[in-house]
């Protein structure tokens, strides 16, 4: 029973502090990187629990907004049923692809993602442009209804109803790592042969744990589309994956809350040096080569090295 | 369909294969030897293509402007191995194609600073053009093709008969027994590294009088640099070959049939291949996962 909620006040502390911060921090900044760490969440189960890196995320996010953005300009006004149609947009999409390409090897899979992210944007804004609108996108900010009383073109309703899903997306999360699935995952990333001999299709789970993945970019892809209320193809654009994939290690790859604590930091640094720096693709290469080299664990993972070290050290004072 | 145009877009496609042959042959030979997926040669083939523009307008000799990037980036090729890659060979395969790509990321950033974000129109340095089949074909395509082949035949001597060039082989098959014969893995690594960083480089030299020279022109190869090295199957010189003359062709017929089947088409070549023959056209069977 303990353990239960110790496992519960996690994440909801966490929901807790980005609402306090509310009062001191605008809260476009929040909402960005609650959105951002959704979107990281993404990378971040994927390579560290399907052991698959993927340079074709920003496609996946792409998939969820205008599956969103299709619904709220063609057929209806309300803007929960276009969440839920980015979410099985993506889910969908996810099945079908990840059938053909987890079959091929983790590092062909990587470069495969990229192409694929390449096509998907090159089909928006060229071949479909008379349905999303080519390069100008599509605009519905207007046609939102609000529902029940929940006015999502609200900045406050937002940040309330996205706070919301956040604190969902953790527990699942959290659930889905700390269960059979998570462990037999884990197990697949270090030894495929082992995991057959249990009995266990490692095509299955990394086929699963793909689609979550994707299911989690295509939501934090609704949501920037109902926030902003439009879409347009630079959203999607492949150059933003290397940002996904810094932003992924500098908080800790496969860790719960890596993901926001990276995410605070790039969108806090983006925000900081845009007037010093116009050109993001120096800070974020260099990040990629300088994380990798010197701390690949991330913020998160050195920062429980660092609660580990602490731990022993206690237990053998204890002891003498 | 014109017979004219078909011919055409089949002489077009065969000059555009031979650039994607000289990109991809690094990023193969590299995966071969280091087991490293180097994207990093995209940023090679970036700076080739802009510092051959640079040179070249400044002293109007594209010859010397050729000399002076394989110079220049053949340095800079060895310091990037120096400094970073010593350091990742250990670490797992996500985490060196991690690194790679930074550092492509990195290098389009610098060309931002540098040479600003406006494409920039590239003269061909040899002009004029001459009838072949009942097309008028530039001298400049040809004299890709022919420098693109004497390359080929250079490396192929170059890998068949010098020592090095054995060791190198032999490295794709197996490296620790090359290491068990006192040969040094390291010393090997940073030979082909530079090899494949200068024809990167002098694949971007030559591709920017066709296409417009932009810093996003090293994202757009990186898809096709990467089909072709896995097409023709990694750490292999003929593959290479063949498969950047398939996708040069796919491309440049296909896109006389249906425009955007320039994207599209050599990607499904590329999945239908790997998932029957997943070592690509002639990848070795010794070459580990």
């Amino acid at each position: 029973m303990i353990k239960t909620f110790k496992e519960f006040v996690q994440p909801l502390s966490v929901v807790v502090i980005i609402l306090v911060a509310k009062f001191f921090i605008p809260s476009a900044f929040l909402i960005e990187v609650m959105i951002f760490s959704i979107f990281i969440m993404s990378c971040s189960f994927l390579l560290g629990y399907g052991g698959l890196l993927s340079f074709g995320q920003p496609l996946y996010l792409g998939v969820g907004a205008y599956a969103t953005a299709c619904y709220l300009f063609y057929f209806g006004q309300n803007p929960f049923i276009g969440l839920l149609a980015g979410i099985i947009a993506g889910s969908i999409f996810a099945l079908g692809i990840g059938v053909i390409i987890i079959k091929l090897r983790s590092s062909y899979f990587v470069l495969a993602n990229a192409a694929l992210n390449v096509i998907g944007v090159f089909l928006v804004y060229d071949l479909f442009s008379n349905i999303t609108g080519g390069m100008d996108g599509m605009w519905f900010l207007t046609r939102m209804n609000p529902v029940l009383g929940i006015d999502l073109t609200n900045t406050n309703h937002f940040f309330i109803f996205s706070a919301i899903v956040m604190l969902f997306i953790l527990l699942l999360t959290q659930h889905i790592m700390k269960s059979m699935f998570g462990t037999i995952c884990l197990a697949a990333k270090t030894n495929e042969e082992k995991v057959r001999f249990l009995g266990y299709s490692v095509f299955k789970t990394k086929l699963l744990s793909f689609i979550y993945s994707c299911m989690l970019a295509s939501l934090s892809g609704s949501l920037y589309a109902i926030y902003f209320g439009f879409v347009c193809p630079s959203m999607m654009e492949q150059e933003k994956a290397g940002e996904v994939v810094a932003t992924t290690i500098l908080g800790g790859v496969g860790t719960l809350f890596g993901p926001i604590v990276g995410a605070v930091i790039i969108v806090a640094a983006k925000d900081l040096t845009s007037s010093i720096i116009q050109h993001w693709e120096v800070l974020v290469g260099g990040l990629l080569v300088i994380i990798v080299l010197k701390a690949d664990k991330g913020v998160v993972g050195l920062f429980n090295d660092y609660i580990e070290k602490r731990k022993v050290i206690l237990k053998k004072s204890s002891t003498k | 369909m014109d017979v004219n145009l078909l011919g055409a877009a089949a002489l077009f496609g065969f000059s555009d294969g031979c650039i994607f042959f000289l990109v991809a042959i690094g990023l193969s030979l590299c995966y071969g030897v280091m087991r490293f997926i180097s994207l990093d040669q995209c940023a090679y083939y970036l700076l080739g293509a802009y510092i051959t523009y640079s040179v070249t307008s400044i002293t109007g000799n594209f010859w010397l402007g050729l000399l002076v990037t394989a110079i220049l980036v053949a340095l800079i090729g060895l310091g990037v191995e120096k400094v970073i890659y010593k350091n990742v060979y250990a670490k797992p395969m996500t985490y060196t194609m991690i690194v790679s790509f930074g550092l492509l990321l990195f290098v389009i950033g610098i060309v931002k600073y540098i040479w600003g974000v406006t494409p920039i129109p590239v003269g061909q340095p040899i002009s004029g053009r001459f009838p072949l089949f009942g097309v008028m074909f530039p001298y400049y395509r040809l004299f890709i093709v022919i420098v693109t082949f004497v390359i080929y035949l250079l490396l192929h001597y170059f890998l068949n008969k010098t020592i090095v060039g054995k060791a190198i082989r032999a490295s794709i098959e197996d490296i620790e027994k090359v290491e068990a014969l006192g040969i040094n893995g390291y010393k090997l690594f940073r030979i082909t590294f530079v090899i494949a960083c200068v024809l990167s480089s002098l694949g971007g030299a030559f591709h920017g009088p066709l296409v417009m020279v932009e810093p996003y022109m090293g994202i757009r190869i990186l898809l096709y640099m990467f089909i072709t090295a896995v097409l023709g199957g990694l750490g292999s010189l003929k593959g290479t070959m063949v498969a950047a003359i398939i996708i040069g062709e796919t491309m440049s017929i296909g896109s006389i049939v249906w425009a955007p089947s320039t994207i599209i088409v050599p990607f499904l070549v590329f999945v239908i291949v790997l998932l029957i023959k997943p070592t690509g056209l002639f990848g070795s069977k010794l070459l580990k996962r």
